[in-house]
């Protein structure tokens, strides 16, 4: 075989370098003309072939024929063709093939055919090892044709090579763009794949974390934040740009009061253990702080800490929460009417027993009064009766006070004007007001503000928080003033009492049973009002400093949250 | 020392009779007492121990014009009886005096629509307002 040794021609040509021949490639050479450049086939080449043509034509057929007896005996390489009218097709096209060889003209035409058998080749899977062994034996069947031509044949033998030579090169870059071609494929599907797959991903982990329902904080070591939820959006009223990149501890407040000590000794405890621990998740406890809403108000949230650290990823703390201001406040609530219930049943049964003998003292002290009166008795002696009247009336009262407020009446909810409510409560404490000269001023939207509520009992509340600030401001030196106010909010109404008298002080416990600064006072108003409003469920606050006290009532606007308090019915 | 009969008696606004009132009430001190008052009062009284002698007295007549009535929800059949004296009685006015006002209300509500509900203890000018009120 002669195909890769150098020809006497080539090695006329120096190859200073890597064996290539030195010769600068033109500009806009085609990859025919790089390939000829390469085997160093010339327009003598292709005129040697051209002059042979003759000579090797009557041997085609045989060449042809030899080549698919050669196949029939191989059964791998026979497998490859569909059967003999194929090989019949193909033995012909061969005979072309060679005659092709031949043609003396090797231009781009050529290098565009022989470039189509290479991509018949790939097209029918002929396995590249064939290829080359075909061309082995071709090659060896048209040399030996030319070496019995004598020493004139040395130099067609070189051309021979050298196209042939083209020839395979040309096929097989056939098989390497379809190389290509399918690797380029393979790549894109896997992309896509991995597109959807990552698309997937994203869809599945950001839909789950947004539309929790628990609050989702992702931290990096130092505590910053780096994810922040919807619900946690929800929860505290922060915006996410408002808080990424800001200390979890500093947005919401979380200061040291209840377990927030705890909380922070656990982030400390991640950040330290940062650089030494390997990706192993650690999960904290449950832990119960106070956080603060963008608007400054404290809701309660149970926080669950995973420190789960990854190379790939900042965030190396998730903070899960959830918001337990409500549940705890139910809680309580509930505690608390239970607490109520019992008392209530006892206070029904006290009842009975105290009104009873009262009903008895009373008639006979109005009797012994009136007596008493009519003989002409000494005013200390009537006045001495009075103060057993007024007590007895006192002991009635706390007694009907207390029941209303250990066991009230159900609520009759329904729709409320706030405007006629507050109008009926300024006109009632008017007479109270007017001897102490105590302005009382209505400041109310003019648009109607209806509510779902117990009208008269809203009413009782108003009038009990009204009265009160009266007297407080009725004792004072200087005009006193009392505002009757209601803003509507999306979803609540509230209401302001406010006064301009002394205020309260800061540790009186007003909203305890039985605390009372009256002398004739049973301590109970305010304990009612707060469980009418309790009942409601709103809530009912007290801000107050020298000059202004307010006393501030919520109340959602669609009623009491569930209908059991307004079905809830005293038992006998 | 009575002071009884020093105020005129007090008239129906349609009879002109003296209104008559029956006070039931299971207590007879206490009873005793309202009755005293009531009649200086100028009403003309009279006494029943219980619902049942109560109901036997006006189905005996004359019909008084007023039943003042100590109740309770501990005294079972009271309701009952009560309701049977307001179906066969419809003119006669019920005032019902009660330790218990809201089951009272309930009960005698449902038994005697119209009645009146005093509470315990009894604040005698309120209940002289209301006497004079409903007849």
């Amino acid at each position: 075989m002669v195909i890769f040794t150098r020809t006497e021609r080539e090695r006329r040509i120096p190859l200073p370098n890597h064996g290539l021949p030195v010769r600068d490639p033109p500009a806009a050479e085609t990859r025919f003309e790089e390939l000829k450049r390469y085997v160093a086939f010339a327009a003598e080449d292709a005129a040697l072939l051209r002059s042979f043509r003759d000579v090797a034509a009557p041997h085609f057929a045989r060449i042809a024929q030899e080549f698919y007896d050669r196949i029939r005996q191989h059964d791998e390489a026979h497998a490859v063709f569909t059967g003999e009218a194929q090989i019949a097709r193909l033995q012909r096209s061969l005979v072309l093939w060679m005659e092709r060889l031949f043609g003396g003209r090797y231009d781009e035409a050529y290098f565009e055919d022989t470039a189509q058998i290479g991509r018949v080749h790939v097209k029918v899977g002929l396995p590249q090892r064939y290829m080359f062994t075909a061309m082995a034996l071709i090659r060896s069947s048209l040399l030996r044709i030319a070496e019995a031509a004598g020493p004139s044949g040395l130099a067609v033998m070189d051309a021979i090579s050298r196209l042939l030579d083209l020839e395979l090169a040309i096929m097989l870059e056939s098989y390497r763009d379809n190389f290509v071609a399918r690797i380029q494929q393979v790549e894109r599907l896997e992309r896509q794949a991995l597109g959807a797959s990552l698309a997937r991903t994203e869809h599945r982990y950001v839909n789950a974390v947004e539309l929790a329902h628990v609050i989702i904080v992702g931290l990096d070591a130092q505590g910053s934040i780096l994810l922040f939820n919807q619900e946690a959006e929800r929860t505290t009223g922060f915006a996410r740009d408002e808080v990424i990149g800001r200390s979890l501890l500093d947005c919401l407040a979380i200061d040291e009061i209840g377990e927030g000590a705890a909380l922070r000794q656990i982030l400390r405890g991640f950040a330290s253990a940062q650089g030494a621990a390997s990706e192993r998740e650690v999960v904290s406890r449950a832990i119960e702080t106070a956080v603060s809403t963008r608007a400054g108000q404290r809701r309660s949230v149970l926080w669950q800490l995973t420190h789960a650290p990854s190379s790939g990823d900042d965030v190396c703390v998730f903070a899960i929460g959830r918001d337990t201001t409500d549940e705890k406040a139910l809680l309580a609530r509930t505690k608390q009417q239970e607490k109520l219930a019992a008392i209530g049943t006892l206070a029904a049964g006290l009842a009975h027993e105290i009104r009873n003998p009262l009903n008895g003292a009373q008639l006979h002290v109005t009797y012994l009064d009136r007596s008493l009166k009519k003989s002409g008795a000494h005013p200390e002696l009537i006045e001495t009766v009075g103060v057993v009247a007024d007590e007895i009336k006192r002991l009635g009262s706390l007694v009907t006070e207390f029941l209303a407020f250990a066991r009230p009446k159900p609520l009759l909810v329904k729709r409320v004007s706030v405007q006629t409510l507050l109008d009926r409560v300024a006109q009632m404490v008017a007479a109270q007001a007017h001897p102490h000269g105590v302005e009382v001023a209505l400041d109310v939207p003019p648009q109607p503000i209806e509510i779902e509520a117990d009208g008269a009992k809203l009413e009782q509340v108003l009038l009990n928080l009204t009265q009160n600030a009266i007297e407080a401001v009725a004792g004072e030196a200087g005009a006193g003033r009392v505002v009757l106010r209601a803003r509507r909010q999306p979803q609540t109404v509230s209401f302001e009492i406010e006064d301009n008298g002394p205020g309260i002080p800061a540790d009186a416990p007003i909203f305890d049973a039985f605390f009372s600064t009256k002398p004739q006072g049973t301590g109970l108003g305010l304990s009612i009002s707060y469980r009418i409003v309790t009942d409601h469920g709103g809530t009912l606050d007290v801000d107050s400093k020298r000059g202004c006290t307010i006393f501030r009532i919520v109340l959602p606007l669609d009623g009491p949250p569930d209908s059991a308090n307004r079905s809830r019915v005293e038992a006998t | 020392m009575t002071p009884c009969a020093i105020h005129p008696p007090v008239q129906a606004a349609v009879t002109g009779r003296p209104v008559s009132i029956l006070v039931v009430d299971g207590a007879p001190k206490t009873a005793t007492v309202l009755v005293k008052l009531l009649r200086v009062d100028g009403f003309v009284v009279e006494v029943a121990a219980d619902a049942a002698a109560a109901e036997a007295r006006v189905e005996r007549g004359p019909q008084p014009d007023i039943l003042v009535m100590d109740v309770s929800p501990a005294r079972a059949g009271e309701v009952e009886t009560l309701r049977r004296i307001h179906a066969r009685h419809p003119t006669l006015r019920l005032v019902l005096v009660t330790a218990h006002p809201q089951v009272a209300e309930r009960l005698a509500l449902g038994a005697a629509p119209g009645c009146r509900i005093v509470t315990k203890p009894i604040d005698y000018s309120g209940l002289l307002r209301l006497l004079e009120a409903v007849t």
